[in-house]
């Protein structure tokens, strides 16, 4: 699910960029840094606006100047029951993993539904029911997370598209 | 899935069941108690600093958690009992049994694996441990659930009469290198390479920890006639791909080879889901049974555990000097029989020219490799500088040493302008033969994947005719895995048939300190069939030597033997690729007359004439061309006679490069000499106060060293049969002193060609300090000692080898004085034959 958060960061400057337009240098650090990173729980998909850009501390030592910045972003959390749109990227005799944006959503034989059989002599291998239903990479589908696990800056799910209105996505 | 917990270590038993608080067939969660008990404990009580703590038994009460979430199926213990010990106690019907998990997470419910807690007895994750998929290595299963996959895999490959193929990709079906050379030859329709390097396929690869070659140009062979074979072994494999390369690597190469992806599918396993950067496995694919799996693969050390299933193949190196590129993090190669040098028959025409090229072509190629000597130099220093940047696996290094030599080459070319063109043949001796005379340095003319796909149906045949044998009784249904043949047992049968009942010794093939039949070649050689001999013996069938130095001591033994066919080493490479027992003689090796007749000149006691080194190596056999044979017979025969024209210059040459003098060598005015004439007699006490025992190989190995190095040098020739005498038996106890003279003559011409040194200044050198120039030869001579394989133990040959004078002293320490008088006999035997030479 999407969110908007606001956030606080410290972002160092070398002196070098000590000047006038240090704020946008901040900022623009701040992007570089945040955006499309994983915090454990979250995507942070975009920073919409930075707000309070705190006074420089120069750090002693090193001489940076830091500063702390609060800023809004859209972060996305996959919940464990959500359902997501993924394309298929990889496909073999245990399931399929799909990919949701940045998280990879693995689905299992066991939570494809039963007629969506293995079939490893076709080209490319694919799950298909011979009907009209084919996963293969590349293929859209539409999978329900039944469970996640975060590790730091990394996400995994695992997702089923055994129930009524998930799987194959008609493009 | 029904579990049986156990109580678990951690309990004070013995302990009571007080309560049981589920019945058959309810439900439990994670956490939740199940059960009651009671146990006895001591404790101490009171205030210790008033002395009045003491001991009391008391009651514990303690309720057991379940580990995992289910339905209890059966209670096997019940409320009141007493337990002694770690039990099992209750069976819960698990919910989810987690044979399915990726990256901590169970694949089939979605709950973390990895969460531990009071109650956890094992960790969830321990219940899928295998991986077996190609693009994945988070993806973890049970090994029941593995079992079933590959029972349904086996399945159907035997429903359509196939079996497994595992492929490796560098040189064994391609060859790559980032060579931008290759690109640039590719552009140019008028360089000599142009025809080899027109099909070579490239595509730019982003890849990884490469630095700055990250994005740069991959240039891949295809082995010739790779499409066809692929195509045909389709149809009775299925093909998997095995690369030690990346990920990325790979599915390029994949795309290369299967554009349609009909071939290897997504079946594609690199070193990143490997899990191992220096070995492979085929347990990571096919984690039960490797009963239907068959590889390919250039490199038998690779595959640790599954030499069984393995086909080696003949690397395939067309990008000369390249080597693997991928192999960086692989120990370094050392099964290869290097191919000889294959002696290109064209520059060996009978009228001694460099043939068939008429002069203006000669010239064209001539300015172009000018004109690819400076490119190739620009390159080098392009490669320089990118190669300090660069991480240190970078195989530019094998690139520098192939610039090196085409430098090298191109060097000669330009000689051979100026020079007479008999000359330049003699000059281009056995370092670069296999350079075309039109400077094309790649060659296309492997056939290996002929061979291969013959052992391949051949090996496929076989397998189905024995599971049909198992089977025919039986249908369908009934076939479970135990009736499926173990396709390594079948390739291993076939392979032992090849070189049945030869009995093969290796001479100057196998490295120092190496075990014979443990060293790459050895074991190869075996699994074939044949019996590998330490010793040359009258039942040997084959010596099969390295014609880089066709005359060890094994040489002169199996000489006397006419029974051995000594052959070079592409005789055994050749038979090995080709599965068949090769006739020896397109392979046999010329032996040194005074090898050959090294008894008879002993009885006669004269010198023979001149040696000449006369190696025939028409080596290579031309499959397609077996028609021809007949012709090149006569060619090869022609290109003796050559050879031996050339000797004479040949020698010279080697003079050239010879650390010796001339007059040293022929022990005329040298310092060197007064000693010889005059001091012998010092030379005797010497010698008997220094000179133990020494082992036999040492001698033996320098004595080699020497005659090859000099063979010109008559009074040599003589030693050498005395050390033949001395290697027959006849004189154990001279052994020593035959060494030593042998080494004072080495340390004395050391010195003659710097500074004049007294013997006594050599003694006090030998006492443990390694000799100025004595190092490199005594490398040699113990990679000899070794490489042949002597009867002396490893460790005492060695131990000996690397430090003679220490053997020297230390035979004087022990002061055996009973082999004095058989040493002075035999000095002066030897001395007399120095007078009379």
């Amino acid at each position: 699910m999407f969110f908007l958060y606001n956030l606080e960061r410290r972002v160092t400057l070398h002196p070098s960029y000590f000047g006038k337009n240090m704020h946008e240098l901040v900022t623009g650090k701040l992007l570089k840094d945040v955006e499309g990173t994983c915090t454990g729980s979250y995507y942070i998909i975009s920073i919409m606006d930075t707000f309070d850009i705190s006074e420089g501390r120069i750090l002693p030592g090193s001489g940076l100047a830091e500063f702390t910045v609060g800023y809004r972003a859209v972060v996305w959390r996959p919940f464990k029951g959500e359902t997501v749109d993924a394309v298929v990227v990889s496909v073999n005799q245990h399931g399929f993993f799909a990919e949701a944006g940045p998280l990879r959503i693995f689905v299992s034989t066991h939570l494809i539904p039963q007629d969506i059989k293995w079939d490893p002599n076709a080209t490319p291998p694919q799950f298909t029911n011979n009907e009209d239903t084919t996963i293969e990479v590349g293929t859209h589908v539409r999978v329900k997370i039944l469970g996640t696990r975060a590790e730091v800056g990394e996400l995994w799910a695992i997702g089923s598209i055994k129930e009524d209105y998930l799987g194959t996505l008609q493009v | 899935m029904a579990k049986t917990l156990k109580l678990g270590q951690r309990l004070r038993y013995p302990i009571t069941i007080s309560k049981i608080f589920k019945k058959p067939g309810d439900g439990v969660v994670k956490k939740e108690p199940i059960l009651q008990y009671t146990f006895k404990f001591e404790r101490m009580i009171g205030d210790p600093a008033l002395n009045e703590e003491r001991t009391i038994f008391e009651n514990g009460i303690a309720d057991w958690d379940s580990p995992t979430e289910g339905k209890i199926k059966q209670w096997r213990v019940k409320e009141g009992q007493v337990i002694n010990n770690d039990e099992e106690f209750v069976v819960v019907e698990e919910t989810c049994s987690h044979e399915v998990q990726y990256a901590g997470l169970c694949a089939l419910c979605g709950k973390d694996m990895k969460q531990q807690d009071w109650a956890t007895e094992s960790l969830d994750t321990e219940r899928a441990t295998v991986s077996m998929v190609h693009d994945n290595v988070a993806l973890t299963v049970s090994h029941n659930q593995a079992e079933r996959a590959e029972m349904q895999l086996q399945r159907r490959l035997l429903k359509e009469r196939k079996l497994s193929l595992v492929v490796d990709l560098d040189q064994t079906i391609i060859h790559a290198c980032i060579e931008p050379t290759i690109g640039e030859w590719q552009q140019d329709p008028a360089n000599p390479n142009y025809e080899s390097v027109k099909d070579v396929r490239s595509f730019q690869l982003d890849d990884g920890p490469r630095g700055l070659a990250s994005g740069c140009w991959y240039y891949i062979k295809m082995r010739p006639g790779l499409l066809e074979f692929l195509e045909r072994m389709a149809e009775i494999f299925e093909l998997h791909v095995y690369t030690m390369g990346t990920r990325a690597y790979a599915l390029n190469i994949a795309k290369i080879v299967d554009p349609t992806q009909k071939l290897f599918g997504n079946r594609v396993i690199s070193r990143d889901e490997n899990g191992s950067m220096t070995a492979k496995s085929l347990q990571r694919l096919f984690p039960v049974s490797t009963n239907m799996v068959v590889v390919i693969d250039d490199r038998a050390d690779v595959w640790p555990h599954n030499r069984p299933n393995l086909i080696k193949v003949t690397p395939y190196d067309f990008f000369k000097g390249i080597g693997d590129i991928n192999s960086s993090f692989l120990p370094k190669r050392e099964d290869i029989i290097a191919p000889a040098p294959v002696p290109d028959p064209k520059p060996l025409t009978p009228n001694g020219n460099t043939p068939s090229a008429p002069p203006s072509e000669r010239e064209t190629t001539t300015v172009k490799s000018d004109e690819e000597n400076a490119l190739l130099l620009l390159q080098t220093e392009e490669q320089e500088r990118t190669l300090e940047k660069q991480l240190k696996d970078r195989p530019l290094l094998h690139l520098q040493e192939k610039l090196d030599r085409e430098d090298e080459q191109a060097e000669k070319l330009s000689n051979k302008d100026g020079g007479d063109c008999q000359e330049v043949n003699a000059n281009g001796h056995s370092e670069t033969p296999s350079h075309h005379p039109r400077h094309n340095l790649l060659r296309d003319d492997d056939q290996e994947l002929i061979f291969l796909e013959n052992h391949l149906t051949e090996l496929h045949q076989s397998f189905y005719e024995q599971y049909n044998a198992r089977v025919a009784t039986r249908n369908m249904e009934d076939i479970t895995s135990s009736f499926v043949p173990d396709v390594g047992l079948t390739l291993n049968y076939l392979k032992s048939q090849v070189l049945k009942g030869t009995r093969i010794v290796l001479s100057g093939l196998v490295p120092l300190g190496v075990d014979v039949r443990r060293s790459e070649i050895g074991m190869h050689a075996q699994d074939f069939g044949a019996e590998i001999r330490t010793r040359v013996g009258p039942d040997v069938t084959h010596l099969v030597i390295s014609s880089s130095r066709p005359r060890t001591q094994k040489v002169r033994q199996a000489a006397r033997i006419p029974s051995i066919k000594i052959v070079n080493q592409n005789w055994l490479a050749d038979s090995l690729a080709q599965w068949l027992k090769l006739d020896a003689i397109p392979y046999l090796i010329d032996i040194h007359p005074s090898d050959r007749h090294s008894q008879e000149a002993q009885e006669a006691s004269v010198s023979p004439t001149r040696p000449r080194i006369t190696i025939i190596q028409s080596g290579h056999r031309d499959v397609e061309k077996s028609q021809n044979d007949e012709a090149e017979d006569g060619d090869a025969d022609d290109s003796a006679e050559e050879d031996d024209d050339n000797d004479g210059d040949e020698e010279e040459e080697m003079d050239r490069f010879d650390v010796m003098p001339r007059e040293l060598e022929d022990g005329e005015g040298s310092p060197v000499d007064g000693i010889n004439q005059t001091g012998w007699d010092d030379v005797d006490k010497e010698l008997q106060e220094f000179m133990g025992s020494d082992a036999e190989s040492d001698l033996e190995s320098t004595m080699t060293d020497q005659s090859k190095d000099t063979d010109t040098d008559e009074p040599k020739n003589k030693k050498r049969k005395l050390t033949e005498a001395d290697e027959d038996g006849s004189f154990e106890g001279s052994i020593g002193s035959a060494l030593a003279k042998k080494q004072r003559i080495a340390r004395a011409r050391t010195t003659a060609l710097r500074n004049v040194k007294n013997i006594g200044d050599d003694d006090a050198e030998g006492s443990g300090l390694p000799t100025p120039m004595g190092t490199g030869d005594e490398e040699e001579v113990v990679a000899e000692v070794v490489g042949e394989g002597e009867g002396e133990s490893k460790g005492e040959s060695k131990g000996e080898g690397e430090g003679d004078g220490d053997g020297d002293v230390d035979g004087a320490d022990d002061g055996e004085m009973e082999d004095f008088a058989d040493l002075e006999a035999e000095l002066e035997a030897e001395l007399e034959a120095e007078g009379q030479g």
